[in-house]
């Protein structure tokens, strides 16, 4: 009798001991490694990102299945090494069950090979050279944005046949770079311009642009098409203005030379130019409403095109954890299959996956600044175009 | 056998009772101990703290080249990492581009880093002080520049898929974190190895008197240039096996390896630590990568803590940390 109690005790133990390894780890929260650049030449577009990122993940309330969400923040500086040993600290110290984020695409390169080795979903929320989901995929990294190809191919050809027929491209001397002015030139001259000139500025290194825009005047053509962002950007954009150059010789680039988030450094001189860009907060459709309204209620401001490529980040790894009952399946690569499933309405359009993983840009608008009645900068429509497809490059099968 | 026990019994005794004798034990434990510490730290501790370890190690090796320059010889190079970022390159070129194995990939590397330092060196000796470090500089600064705009290493984008060490042969596999943790030990205590030969040989002595006095060198006869040479090239190679280290450590290298940031690290971990042979530079890195760790863990704006940190070891501690503790000890006995 006194046996069988003491079992019945043990069993109870037992019991109780498993059920709250249960509740242990249904209470355990989902750790997200979010890596962003937080300081340096792309501290302004990364808290835009961080804070779309934050959207995404509030609009669930913070949990998915019943599981709570833990973000934890590293600063990659920028620097590959400095990623590398982030991603190491991400992983082996604070355990992540994923890592979302990353900008610069040289970071990018540099952690996905970790990654891949690791075995580790890496789910990149900028990272926007061709390569990374081509020469460099990896069946454990996706990106929710789009490629440069996607994305300024076919604004290359737009500007062709809209006049312009002779180009110089500027920009940072890095593979983001070389990616996404290498997509303008090959859709402008596909499209019948000619670039003149191709300017490569030392990137992270140079605050002063005055030879740049020297040889870029001399050059003779219609247009400087660039890709800057962040702090350079701003220098960039003034010094042209400074330069005399706003009439003669336009500065074109994207939505990160005009970024909204420049608009305190800039001004007036965001007024004026047309420029490409992969998200219009005026649109009307409900995805991107339901974006505004919570972004505007978090931060007292609407969101831009940073903010945007954040959310979709958050967005599709929520999405995913849905599907997957926020639960990170044993073989991590089936994360990265259910992600490569998805398809969803965006505040940017409707986003899919290729079959390396590279989200797909639907399109492209065209806008231009005008200030709206309380003084504020208001990206108005002008024109749109439909995304490219992602060059080819991945011979890895997954 | 029991006539042995006494002897050993009575030798330990008396050992016991002679103070020099048990100063030694002390010291011997002293050794022991971390040495017993770093080859079980895999089974001991967490997978997080195994990767600083390798990170340390890794810089160790880059700092005790440096530190042969800088500490030995009383060069003070601010271009070593061209040399780190050559010995990643030399393995990711090998590997990538002309498909060679590491066996032969890795002497290739540091047999050509060893040629290129002759020449380097042969420039930049000629020189000293302020010349010296804006020289080693320049030179860094060109290789730099030239694997930026190399296209067959990718430019700026760098290099991914850095080949590992094979160890198949022993049934273990380099990507597993502790087995490449034994496998940086090895390396990096045979290159500290190395470089503590080099200190304490008679070519090190004739180095310790350059720094100290070298026109007396030139006096004694001493072919002071050659053995500055000797040690450029000594330095860079070590510098090259830790690019090496490095660049299979993240399997991935980029012209930031050869930043001069990256050199100015080095020889901050040199001041650190303390200029001594081994110890310096090892305890220099240790304390870099931990404190930068341990701050970045805390706080996002570590760098201006790093600063402070920095500032107050070379106030308070002459001599780095390894000297500040070598004077504590003797101002005891």
């Amino acid at each position: 009798m006194a046996y069988m109690s003491r079992l019945s005790a043990a069993l109870a133990v037992v019991v109780v001991a498993s059920a709250s390894s249960i509740c242990a780890e249904e209470i355990a929260p989902l750790k997200i490694g979010l890596m962003l650049p937080y300081k340096g030449v792309y501290a302004v577009p990364s808290e835009g990102i961080d804070r779309g990122f934050q959207v995404a993940i509030a609009e669930y309330g913070g949990k998915v299945a019943g599981r709570r969400i833990e973000i934890i923040r590293a600063d990659d500086e920028l620097t590959p090494n400095v990623g590398v040993q982030q991603f190491n600290r991400l992983v082996q110290l604070e355990k992540v069950d994923l890592v979302a984020g990353v900008v610069s695409s040289s970071v990018g390169i540099a952690v996905s090979g970790l990654a891949d080795k690791a075995q580790m979903p890496l789910v990149l929320a900028n990272t926007f050279a061709d390569e990374i989901t081509a020469k460099f995929c990896s069946p454990y990294v996706a990106r929710t944005s789009f490629s440069a190809n996607g994305f300024l191919y076919n604004s290359g050809k737009y500007w062709a046949s809209h006049g312009i027929r002779t180009a110089v491209i500027m920009g940072p001397d890095y593979s983001a770079g070389h990616s996404f002015l290498g997509a303008f030139k090959r859709g402008f001259e596909d499209g019948g311009g000619k670039v003149v000139q191709e300017i490569w500025t030392p990137f992270q290194k140079t605050k002063d642009w005055a030879a740049a825009l020297t040889q870029a005047s001399n050059s003779g053509a219609q247009i400087i098409y660039s890709f800057y962002a962040g702090a350079e950007a701003v220098q960039v954009v003034k010094q042209h203005a400074d330069f005399g150059l706003r009439d003669k010789l336009p500065l074109v680039g994207d939505h990160w030379v005009y970024d909204k988030l420049n608009w305190g450094a800039l001004g007036e001189l965001m007024v004026g130019p047309k420029f490409v860009t992969t998200y219009l907060p005026t649109v009307k459709t409900e995805a991107n409403e339901k974006l505004v309204a919570r972004y505007r209620q978090m931060f007292k401001q609407d969101p831009e095109v940073n903010a945007e490529l954040g959310y979709d980040n958050g967005k599709a790894i929520m999405l995913t954890l849905e599907k997957l009952g926020g639960r990170m399946p044993a073989d991590k690569s089936q994360f990265m299959t259910t992600m490569r499933g998805l398809v969803f309405d965006a505040p940017r359009g409707k986003i899919r996956f290729n079959a390396s993983n590279s989200a797909l840009l639907e399109k492209v608008y065209v806008v231009q600044f005008a200030k709206d009645a309380a003084g504020e900068p208001v990206p108005q429509y002008v024109d749109e175009f439909a995304g490219a497809d992602d060059l080819p490059g991945c011979t890895k099968s997954f | 056998m029991s006539t042995e026990a006494t002897i050993v019994g009575a030798v330990s005794e008396r050992a016991a009772a002679d103070p020099v004798k048990q100063s030694q034990r002390v010291a011997r434990a002293v050794i022991v101990a971390p040495v017993l510490m770093v080859l079980a730290l895999p089974w001991i501790s967490t997978p997080y703290l195994t990767i600083l370890a390798i990170e340390i190690m890794i810089a160790g090796v880059f700092a005790s080249g440096i530190n042969l320059l800088v500490g030995t010889t009383g060069l003070v190079s601010l271009g070593q990492a061209m040399f780190l970022g050559l010995g990643g390159y030399g393995i990711g070129i090998g590997a990538s581009v002309l498909g060679l194995p590491l066996w032969i990939s890795v002497p290739a590397t540091l047999a050509l880093i060893g040629v290129l330092a002759v020449g380097i060196g042969a420039v930049c000796t000629r020189t000293r002080g302020v010349e010296f470090l804006l020289i080693t500089l320049a030179f860094s600064q060109l290789f730099y520049g030239a694997a930026i705009k190399l296209r067959l290493t990718n430019g700026s984008d760098g290099m991914s898929g850095i080949p590992r060490p094979d160890l198949s042969f022993l049934g273990l596999n380099s990507d597993n974190p502790m087995v490449f943790y034994y496998y940086v030990l090895a390396v990096t205590v045979l290159a500290v190895a190395v470089v503590w030969r080099v200190v304490e040989s008679p070519f090190g002595s004739v180095l310790a008197a350059i720094r100290e006095n070298e026109r007396r060198a030139v006096a004694m006869g001493y072919s002071v240039d050659r053995y500055k040479i000797g040690a450029f090239v000594l330095a860079s190679i070590a510098c090259g096996v830790a690019g090496i280290l490095q660049a299979q450590y993240t399997y991935f290298i980029n012209p930031d390896s050869m930043s001069w940031q990256l050199s100015g690290e080095g020889v901050l971990m040199v001041i650190i630590g303390g200029a001594t042979a081994v110890t310096g530079p090892l305890i220099g890195a240790a304390v870099f990568v931990l404190v930068k760790q341990g701050l970045s863990v805390l706080t996002t704006e570590y760098m201006m803590f790093f600063g402070i940190f920095f500032m107050l070891v070379v106030a308070f501690f002459r001599g780095g940390i390894v000297g500040a503790v070598q004077s504590l000890f003797e101002k005891k006995s």
